[in-house]
């Protein structure tokens, strides 16, 4: 009578455990390269979900820097590594201040702060659609390839030294694992007149 | 290359990698670990490093433990040489390897436990300071609040137009950054701020915050200013108590958080989340230290239980190569030394072991050596004793029969097997026929003669046998070792001497007797001729008589010197060859006309042609054949069977009869001169038979039987000589050697 329920909880328990694990994280949704004559720019959205674990930390006055990266590569054979023609990079500092119960964002971009009463606000702020990357097209050469590429994690040289582990294990802290590793976006070659 | 040495070529060079490779995991992982302690900020970097060089040290360390753990259980429970000692040193390695170690980590637990109390007790006074200073800003809230509501009694009947006017006052007197008065809908009357400036389009209150109020609750919170940093909102009600006509309003109002309490709150907040930050950092960092501690622990254990292995393992290997080595002594290999790597006491002592071996081996080799020497001098000394055609008997002091060839139990006619331990007497016992041969032997043992000759006479299943011994004491430094007695079978030669006796005596005397004999047989009968017709009937009958007697006797005579002539100089054999079967068939018809029905022969196959004299051949058979008819004396006449049979290259013919046959006493000397049962008989007949037959390279004799007797001839169907006088002289040379 056991043997049969044992599998279908045993099976639960693994998939209740992948969920609990892939639940946290920061994902990229929608990448998207838009072009006119002139100008190429980038919109992408980045969700964040932090574990219990980041948030445990938050709360117990480990600032969380996050960063947010768009690059333009220019295309190289295997062998040769992709010169970054442009870049940008949009820093958070997320932290809670135990006094007041609320989070402190700062967006080192624009030089602003907000203060938030829960994380979810906070984690929309940060989460809002923007135009990250915004060059002249002119800028890049006609006969090259390039790409662009987007990236948002968290980062690990902001994080006291004895946080790191977690950052730098993340099979062994899957909660810490908060990389949203890159993604690519290829730029359409404009053609020679 | 045998399949052992060709694994052990792979697994050797494996070992190597696998050990190196664990050993240089390990010490990395403790030095990694030693750096992540001393520099915790570095420890971020270096935790992969410490993971997988500790997973890769501490997988090769459980796995070399374990197969260890499982060789030496195999050998314990397999009984092997050392396996016992080898899990007690194990055992007490491992004791002395762990119990420190789990001494240490105890009280390592229990102080960082220590240290963890004393932290959470920090955190407490610190949460208490938190409380004090809400508990402060909850006054300056109260005071706040009442001078609020000081004010609204002002601000509560005044028309709209003059709202602006006392706000503006209002708030440069209650030092508030901004006043706003709303109607009880929330819509904006009144305005004056220092942190703002006036909109087109007033914005209305919070419906929430108009809500509460409206319920008579007074709303009052801290908030952030981009600018002036964190403020608090008070809201409060005004209800126009003076005139009914008045109408209840709304009084909001931002406050600057006084300094001392915005630094107070500052500093407490930094102090919290300071503390709570180091607090987790402390607890992270035991975590690390934990997971640093625990690896250690198992590296430090796995590293303590390899080395018991290791070491227990290197201090057995001499003691286990030495019980290899015993065993291999035990099983009489001399020749493998055991491979001595160490300079220690137990090298010197294997050292001696392989000394002690080889000193085994050379005195092992001596010893085969000697023994090899022994066994061949054996072998041959017992091919030269079972060659000769003397027996040999060899006693011990004690008179025990040690040795006998093969010719002695031959010519004893008894399988004397020589067991040690048993006394010649014991062995007569077994064997009576032999007595006479051992009585001699004891007579003279008694007598203390150290060399002697003897002629014994047995009597063996073969007849009476004539022994010629000779004996002598083994003497070895003046010491008695033994007995040896040589002894030969002479009886052949006694016969050929008696033979020879013989034919010297019947050539005598036919050379004596049968000259007279002539003379007398004529004298006798010319007397009775003579005188016979002279003398009166009486007188000449006498006459008659005595010539007849003399006549007749003297023809006896006459056959008997010739008999003696016959065996004496029997003719020499002409050979050539003969068909046995139709010699036997001739012979055979001739006795059948004289006597039918009392004789019979049987040929048993196609008999081979045989390289004989068939006169003499001839002669055998009638005399045999005659003796078989006879052997019933006068009275009647016996059945004679004649089987004929080639075997081999020899042809046997049996002749049987059903007469009185040979008495006990005869048998032994039936064919020797004068031996004969028949009253009348010379007794030269069996003689004659036998010398032809052994003038055919051939034997005769006399087979037992219950009625009759049976005499068995074989003759080979070539001779080994072609010259046939060859065999004269054989017999000639036995007589003269007699």
């Amino acid at each position: 009578m056991k043997q049969p329920l044992l599998l279908p909880l045993l099976f639960s328990a693994l998939l209740s455990l992948f969920a609990s694990v892939s639940s946290a994280g920061i994902t990229l949704s929608e990448p998207k390269l838009y072009e006119s004559d002139s100008r190429i720019w980038v919109n992408v959205e980045f969700k964040y979900e932090l574990g219990n674990e980041v948030i445990d930390a938050m709360k117990n006055g480990i600032p969380l820097v996050f960063h947010a990266e768009y690059r333009i590569e220019e295309m190289k054979p295997l062998w040769e590594e992709n010169p970054i023609t442009h870049t940008i990079e949009h820093r958070f500092i997320l932290s809670y201040r135990e006094f007041t119960n609320r989070y402190y964002l700062i967006s080192l971009q624009n030089n602003t702060h907000g203060t938030y009463d829960n994380l979810s606000d906070a984690l929309a702020r940060m989460e809002r659609r923007h135009t990250a990357l915004n060059i002249d097209r002119n800028t890049l050469e006609r006969n090259s390839n390039y790409q662009a590429r987007v990236r948002a994690s968290l980062d690990g040289s902001a994080l006291p030294g004895l946080i790191r582990p977690y950052l730098y294990t993340p099979y062994l802290w899957p909660q810490w694992k908060l990389d949203s590793g890159w993604h690519t976006l290829p730029i359409p070659k404009v053609k020679t007149p | 290359m045998s399949a052992e040495k060709k694994r052990s070529l792979i697994r050797h060079p494996l070992a190597v990698v696998i050990t190196t490779t664990g050993a240089i995991a390990t010490l990395a992982a403790f030095a990694l670990l030693a750096m992540a302690i001393h520099t915790p900020d570095s420890i971020g970097q270096l935790f992969p490093f410490i993971v997988i060089s500790s997973i890769i040290g501490l997988t090769i360390l459980f796995s070399t433990i374990s197969l260890s753990l499982y060789q030496l259980t195999r050998k314990f429970f397999a009984g092997e040489a050392g396996a016992k000692l080898h899990t007690r040193f194990v055992g007490i390695f491992v004791s002395l390897g762990l119990i420190p170690i789990l001494i240490i980590s105890l009280f390592t637990t229990q102080i960082l436990k220590q240290q963890d109390r004393g932290e959470e007790e920090i955190q407490h006074a610190l949460e208490g300071s938190r409380e004090l200073y809400k508990t402060a800003l909850n006054e300056k809230k109260k005071r706040i609040i009442e001078n609020l509501y000081q004010l609204g009694d002002a601000l509560s009947a005044p028309p709209r137009s003059m709202v602006d006017l006392l706000l503006e006052e209002a708030r440069e007197e209650s030092k508030a950054m901004e006043l706003v008065l709303y109607d009880i809908s929330g819509q904006q009357i009144g305005f004056s701020s220092l942190i703002a400036e006036p909109e087109l389009v007033p914005t209305p209150l919070d419906p929430l915050i108009v809500n509460q109020v409206n319920k008579g609750l007074d709303y009052h919170k801290i908030r952030t200013h981009e600018e002036q940093g964190e403020i608090l909102h008070v809201v409060i009600p005004i209800h126009n108590l003076r005139s009914d006509s008045g109408e209840s309003r709304i009084l909001s109002s931002y406050y600057n958080i006084p300094k001392q309490l915005e630094l107070g709150q500052q500093k407490i907040n930094d102090a919290v989340m300071r503390n709570k930050k180091r607090l987790y950092l402390d607890d992270q960092r035991n975590t690390v230290h934990n997971i640093a501690f625990v690896l250690l622990l198992l590296l430090s254990l796995l590293s303590a239980l390899w080395f018991a292995f290791y070491s227990t393992r290197r201090l057995i290997a001499p003691i286990h190569q030495l019980a290899k080595g015993t065993k291999s002594v035990a099983a009489g290999i001399y020749n493998q030394p055991i491979t001595n790597s160490s300079h220690d006491d137990l090298g010197f002592l294997v050292q001696s072991f392989n000394d002690m071996m080889l000193n085994l081996d050379h005195t092992h080799k001596n010893l085969k050596e000697s023994q090899d020497f022994i066994e061949h001098q054996h072998t041959r000394l017992e091919g030269i004793l079972s060659h000769l055609s003397s027996g040999v008997m060899v006693l011990d002091p004690q008179r025990r029969l040690e040795r006998a060839n093969t010719m002695a139990c031959t010519i004893l006619d008894s399988k004397i097997t020589p067991s040690p331990g048993t006394p010649i007497g014991v062995v007569t016992q077994d064997h009576p026929t032999i007595a006479p041969l051992t009585d001699s032997l004891r007579l003279h043992i008694q007598q203390g003669t150290h060399e002697w000759s003897d002629s014994i006479t047995l009597t063996t299943s073969k007849g009476v046998r004539h022994l010629f011994c000779r004996g002598t004491s083994l003497l070895e430094h003046g010491e008695l070792e033994g007995y040896v007695v040589v002894f030969d079978d002479v009886t052949e030669l006694v016969a050929a001497q008696k033979n020879a006796a013989w034919s010297e005596v019947a050539r005598r005397l036919a050379h004596e007797i049968k000259n007279p004999l002539t003379p007398i047989q004529l004298s006798a009968d010319r007397l009775r001729h003579r005188y016979l017709s002279k003398m009166d009937a009486e007188e000449g009958k006498v006459l008659d008589r005595a010539t007849h007697t003399i006549i007749q006797q003297v023809d006896t005579l006459k056959r008997m010197v010739q008999a003696f002539s016959d065996y004496a100089r029997a003719p020499k054999v002409q050979l050539a060859l003969v068909n046995p079967t139709q010699l036997l068939e001739e012979v055979v018809e001739l006795y059948q006309a004289q006597h039918p029905g009392h004789i019979t022969l049987n040929i048993e196959g196609a008999l081979h042609e045989i390289e004989a004299d068939s006169d003499r051949l001839r002669q055998i058979l009638n005399n045999l054949i005659k003796n078989g008819l006879e052997s019933c004396g006068e009275k009647r006449v016996a059945d004679v069977t004649l089987r004929a049979s080639t075997e081999g290259a020899t042809l046997r013919i049996k002749i049987c009869d059903n007469g009185g046959g040979i008495e006990e006493s005869l048998r032994s000397q039936i064919f020797e001169p004068y031996a004969t049962t028949k009253p009348k008989g010379t007794g030269l007949g069996l003689a004659i038979v036998k010398r032809i037959i052994e003038e055919h390279n051939g034997e005769i004799e006399l087979i037992d039987r219950e009625q009759g007797s049976c005499f068995l001839l074989q003759l080979p169907n070539r001779h080994h000589t072609n010259n046939p006088n060859q065999i004269e002289m054989s017999l000639e040379e036995k007589s003269s050697q007699t």
